[in-house]
């Protein structure tokens, strides 16, 4: 192997990014022998497209897991995001903008707190956000009445399941917002606040890096796109509802933690992330052809991330 | 001589205020206050609160939760934190719905098999966490949604059924007593005496309150890990068979609002993350709050959707509290 | 107050004890334990090679050596937290392996480490028998044994508190004595003493080196470690250099000096002459305002009254005892902790409130504890060293590239003679040497008006430390003032232009380094006037 080549490959942003593009390859394969119609064009897209609002929940929780800290309220502000849009759209574009600033409001109010509560208060996390999730659920819960109405607006429809330069419009989204992430993540000052304060907060302190903007930072960002793919996916359904198949807390932290970021913080990146993303979704959709229930599905899950907690243990 | 004696009763005079002032500065003193003005303004001011029926049933309640509490309380002290008991409960009670029959060797036989369950998770956690040495609560979050993902597979919807005479049990009484609040306060006794009378408690709260001073000193960190968790277990799956006698059958999601709630129970009871400090008495009296003031909602008509948010916010409350209560001692004592 | 080595020296070489003649091959004591060939490897670095010791049964073993030579890795791998790559232990002539702390313990190893192992929020009795509580069935503890035990042992150590009381509430002090009763508690054939006295004052010292004279007496074997010379001299029967990992020589207490044991240390006469300033001392003096001034610095618990200023191109070194309060100052001047007082740079009045606040005002500092506070181990050199200056290296937010950024880095590197020229390199993988010199190199990124150091070069190898001696002294002479604040005075001689010493936590003197000895300094920093310090020493 070229020097060059081999440097790449262990550039520690990757993370585990070649190892998981081989099991995309091995998982597609055999994917491909079960039921040769998935390695069609159409299908291959609609993985994608499946895939779209996990990778995109994903930025948020990589750059939590980076910070040092995680957000389990991920799933929840998605689910928020899509009952509050599809009442207020209503299935019209004319509700696009208040809807849009609705959302983006409250993802920024959710992010805020988690934020200031981590930062500030020096509240673990983990718990703060599991506790926010739970607070998250119940205001759907009562927005809603427990029945979820309403319904996708054109626009946010064609987010969902509109194609753009011949890809499936929420891939595009996707990819732009990926590379967004990774160039603020790799070439401009925040990113590398971000990194410094994971890989060592008192370090970083000192260095003049602000901390706690940095954390609150994070958690906004992480709740923005949270929202983002909560509008993805009312496109996809076109209507508000409180049945979501994905536990997106636990698919976000196995998709992060399998790419190779550590809980340990400042290590890792997107790029894994990414990958796995496809990855998991891919495993998902092997394990429904060949009639794996949820329930196995979700063992599967955990059991991801404990063998890649296990996996980055042996490797430090 | 007189003078000694002097001396050493006036040594035991400040001993006894020491005591005194140490009962009341404890961390658990504000959880006492805040659940008996909570329960005590609902008994005088809600006749329907106050009914015989529904005080039972606050018992009744409470028991499921309190145990539950107890066994997180041993992962708490011991430093970390136990999200995996909601997915113990779970698939124990689904276990006793699927497995429990008539025969009393039945019903001991299944009750023996959910604890080693429980057990058996919590030395698995405990393993897992000693070596991993990540933060107990993420492979404990892993771990439980495999469990749950187990019942579920094991019982897709709620059924089952379990034997008349165990569904008895949480109605049963001794005189006046109700079984679940004995049951209750048998094995919170029990942890305390664990907790502040044995050299495994004492190794657990160090272990929680300075793992490499703890190290040093000769305590096999591993050991006492392994066996706080399994503790935890042990406790859940209590839960999840006395769940499972109310409940009267299985369910794969029953256990699920406990992990966080087990959690609050114990934080708001006055223990503190990483520092081995905390009381068995604290952590009940909070799990009491906790289904009381559920059970005081239900009874002002606030609906089950507004439950979730506040149980949310009751978490936060507690953390937030639990915070800044450790950084106030600190600037206090200086330290 | 008075610290009675020097007596003590006297009185075994006047026949307490008799002669030891020979001592120093073969012991006539029976070793309690023997290291035979021990090795260490950390990562590939040998840091401890072929270290053959034995320590005998009333035998008090002094253990000297500088920072990083070895000393805590051969206490580490006794007390069973390390085991060693090469060689074998013997405890009481039968070979071992030491298995954990515990396992040590059962051996009959104490140790009483330098941090002091004790739960903060668990009582002194529960702290003095953790993890071997006396208990009766079932493990049940059992309380009046517990209490009456650790009653005796605080009596012992005279340590006034009640076995009751929670270690959190603890005076430093107390807790350095309840480690040492903890120790004792073990009942130990050996106990390992790391730096005991660091934290006690004269009279408390005296009573520790009685325990320790009674501990001989009853036949124990002591490994007795201190960063006073005097101290380890007096008390000990042999003494044992390290130096870089090995053993230079093993001798008798009383054979050896005070200069000769330094000498053994540093393998050489320590460098005599001092790095001079390359400015012309008239010109600074009489010059421009002071880059910084402080006035009556203080703060509620850990300094008072702090005033002195620094010129451009001087070094001031500050020197304390362990704990005096002088690495808060620092601290305070970096805007790490609050403290009330007027700071001064170039003249205006500078209200520092946080580490961002001094950085802009072009004051950095390097803080001691480098691996916790100065690197951020899991990135590589690059990120490191840019940390401090994002923002000077980016536009808009969006950090700069291309030859330029990239030909800037590699020049911070080289500048701070770094001996490698990869800036992907992992701050982990590097050695203590080189990751202080990323931690400076990040400072000077700053073009800081004012340097802070704080014990720039502990656990640092010789030559790494000389590097960084000419490195401080070149910024001085590039205009920036400088603050350097260590334990270690031929340090601080060495590279600076004024001394303060600063003693619970007021500057009690002034030294010019050019005129100042040792000795002078050695005693304003234990608190004594000129007439007492003669008459104690």
């Amino acid at each position: 192997m070229p020097p060059r080549l081999k440097k790449f490959i262990r550039n520690p942003a990757l993370g585990n990014t070649v190892p998981i593009v081989c099991l995309i390859g091995v998982l597609l394969a055999a994917a491909g022998t079960i039921a040769p119609g998935l390695l069609a064009r159409s299908s291959l897209f609609n993985l994608l497209r499946l895939a779209a609002p996990l990778g995109i929940i994903c930025i948020g929780q990589t750059a939590a897991i980076l910070s040092g800290g995680v957000d389990l309220s991920v799933g929840s502000v998605a689910i928020l995001t899509n009952v509050v849009a599809a009442n207020i759209l209503q299935g019209r574009d004319a509700n696009n903008l208040e809807a849009f600033a609705v959302c983006a409001g409250q993802a920024v109010l959710i992010g805020l707190v988690n934020g200031l509560a981590v930062a500030c208060v020096g509240i673990n996390p983990f718990v703060m956000t599991l506790a926010m999730s739970i607070v998250i659920q119940g205001a759907a819960l009562v927005y809603s009445g427990g029945a979820a109405g309403g319904a996708a607006s054109p626009l946010v429809k064609f987010m969902g399941v509109g194609t753009t330069a011949g890809l499936p419009t929420a891939v595009v989204i996707w990819l732009v917002l990926s590379a967004v992430t990774l160039f603020v993540l790799h070439f401009t000052t925040p990113g590398r606040r971000l990194y410094a304060t994971g890989a060592n907060r008192k370090t970083a302190r000192l260095s003049g890096v602000n901390v706690p903007a940095t954390l609150v930072l994070v958690y906004v960002a992480s709740a923005l796109s949270s929202m983002a793919a909560g509008f993805v996916v009312t496109g996809n359904m076109g209507v508000g509802t409180l049945e979501w198949g994905f536990d997106y807390r636990l698919i976000s932290m196995a998709a992060v933690i399998m790419g190779g970021t550590s809980f340990a913080g400042g290590q890792g990146g997107y790029a894994g992330s990414f990958v796995s993303a496809i990855a998991l979704i891919v495993l998902n959709s092997l394990l429904t052809i060949v009639r794996v229930g949820e329930p196995v599905r979700q063992m599967i899950y955990g059991g991801v991330i404990l063998i890649s907690l296990w996996a980055s243990t042996r490797k430090r | 001589m007189k003078r000694s004696l002097m001396k050493e009763n006036f040594r035991k005079e400040r001993f006894r205020n020491e005591r005194l002032r140490g009962a009341l500065l404890t961390p658990s003193a504000p959880i006492f206050f805040i659940t008996a003005v909570i329960l005590l303004t609902a008994l005088a001011a809600s006749e329907s609160f106050r009914s015989p029926y529904n005080l039972n049933n606050v018992i009744i309640q409470t028991a499921a939760l309190g145990l539950v509490s107890l066994g997180q309380s041993f992962a708490i002290l011991a430093g970390d934190v136990d999200l995996c008991v909601g997915g113990v409960i779970s698939i124990v009670t689904v276990t006793a719905a699927l497995l429990m029959k008539d025969p009393p060797s039945s019903i001991i036989l299944t009750a023996a098999l959910g604890l080693l369950i429980g057990v058996a998770v919590g030395v698995v956690n405990g393993v897992l966490t000693s070596l991993i040495r990540i933060d107990a609560m993420v492979t404990t979050f892993a771990s439980n949604s495999v469990l749950l993902g187990l019942a579920l597979w094991l019982m897709e919807s709620p059924g089952g059924s379990v034997p008349y005479v165990w569904m008895k049990l949480p109605d049963a009484k001794i005189g006046f007593i109700p079984v679940p609040l004995l049951i209750l306060a048998a094995f919170a006794a029990a942890s305390w005496f664990i907790l502040d009378r044995t050299a495994a408690g004492f190794h657990i709260r160090a272990v929680g309150g300075g793992e490499q001073s703890a190290f040093t000193s000769g305590v096999n960190i591993m050991k006492t890990k392994i066996a706080a968790h399994a503790a935890g277990g042990f406790f859940a799956a209590l839960a999840g068979l006395y769940l499972s006698a109310r409940m009267g059958s299985g369910d794969a999601l029953s256990g699920v609002p406990f992990s966080l709630d087990s959690m609050t129970a114990v934080i708001a009871g006055g223990t503190n993350f990483s520092t081995g400090v905390g009381s068995v008495l604290g952590t009940t009296a909070a799990a009491f709050l906790i289904t009381g003031l559920g059970n005081i909602f239900n009874h002002m008509g606030v609906s089950t959707y507004w439950q979730y948010v506040l149980k949310g916010v009751l978490l936060v409350i507690a953390v937030t509290a639990a915070a800044l209560r450790t950084r106030f001692a600190e600037r206090g004592s200086g330290g | 107050m008075d610290r009675p080595f020097k007596a003590d020296v006297q009185a075994r070489g006047g026949g307490a004890r008799p002669p030891e003649s020979g001592f120093a091959g073969s012991p006539a004591l029976p070793s309690f334990i023997e290291t035979r060939g021990v090795s260490k490897f950390f990562s590939g670095v040998r840091v401890l090679t072929d270290v053959s010791l034995s320590f005998g049964s009333g035998e008090v073993h002094g253990l000297i050596g500088e920072n990083g030579a070895g000393k805590s890795t051969l206490i580490k791998i006794l007390s069973g937290l390390y085991r060693p790559e090469e060689g074998t232990l013997l405890v009481k002539g039968e070979p071992v392996v030491i298995r954990s702390p515990s396992h040590a313990a059962e051996l009959g190893v104490g140790v009483i480490h330098q941090e002091f192992d004790l739960i903060p929020q668990m009582t002194a009795a529960q702290n003095m028998y953790l993890g071997r509580e006396p208990a009766g069935r079932f493990g049940v503890v059992d309380f009046a044994a517990l209490y009456a035990d650790t009653r005796r042992l605080l009596e012992e150590v005279r340590l006034s508190v009640e076995p009751t009381a929670l270690v959190r509430t603890l005076s430093v002090e107390q807790k350095q004595l309840l480690a040492i009763a903890k120790a004792l508690s073990w009942d130990a054939g050996l106990i390992i003493m790391d730096e005991p006295t660091a934290a006690l004052n004269g009279a408390e010292i005296d009573r520790l080196l009685d325990i320790v004279r009674r501990l001989r007496e009853g036949g124990r074997s002591v490994i007795f470690i201190s960063h006073h010379m005097e101290e380890v001299l007096g008390i000990s029967d042999r003494v044992t250099v390290l130096r870089d990992g090995r053993v230079i020589a093993t001798r008798p207490s009383s054979e050896i000096s005070e200069s000769e044991a330094v000498r053994m240390m540093t393998g050489k006469e320590r460098i005599q002459k001092r790095l001079r300033s390359g400015i012309e001392k008239e010109k600074t003096k009489s010059s421009e305002l002071p880059v910084m001034s402080v006035k009556n610095f203080s703060h509620p618990k850990h300094f008072h009254d702090v005033s002195f200023s620094l010129r451009k191109g001087e070094i001031v070194g500050i020197v304390g005892l362990e704990g005096q309060g002088q690495r808060q100052i620092l601290r305070a001047l970096y805007g790490d902790m609050r403290a009330s007082g007027e700071v001064r740079i170039d003249g205006v009045p500078a209200a520092l409130k946080s580490p961002a606040d001094a950085l802009r005002r072009g004051v950095v500092f390097v803080p001691e504890e480098r691996k916790e506070e100065g690197l951020c181990l899991r990135l590589d050199i690059e990120q490191n060293l840019t940390l401090s200056t994002l923002k000077e290296r980016s536009a808009a937010g969006v950090l700069k590239f291309g030859r330029a950024a990239r030909e800037d880095v590699r020049r911070s590197m080289s500048d701070v003679k770094l001996s490698t020229d990869d800036p992907s390199r992992m701050a982990y993988s590097l050695s203590g040497g080189n990751q202080q010199k990323v931690v400076i190199a990040k400072c000077l990124a700053c073009k800081p008006k004012v340097l802070l150091f704080s014990e720039p070069t502990r656990g640092i190898d010789v030559g790494a430390k000389e590097d960084i001696y000419l490195l401080i002294r070149a910024f001085a002479d590039g205009g920036s003032g400088i603050v350097v604040v260590s334990g270690d005075i031929s340090e601080l001689l060495l590279v600076c232009d004024r001394i303060l010493v600063v003693h619970a936590g007021r500057i009690t003197e002034e030294f010019e380094a050019e005129n100042a000895d040792r000795e002078h300094i050695m005693r304003a920093m234990w608190g004594l006037g000129t007439e007492e310090a003669k008459e104690a020493l």
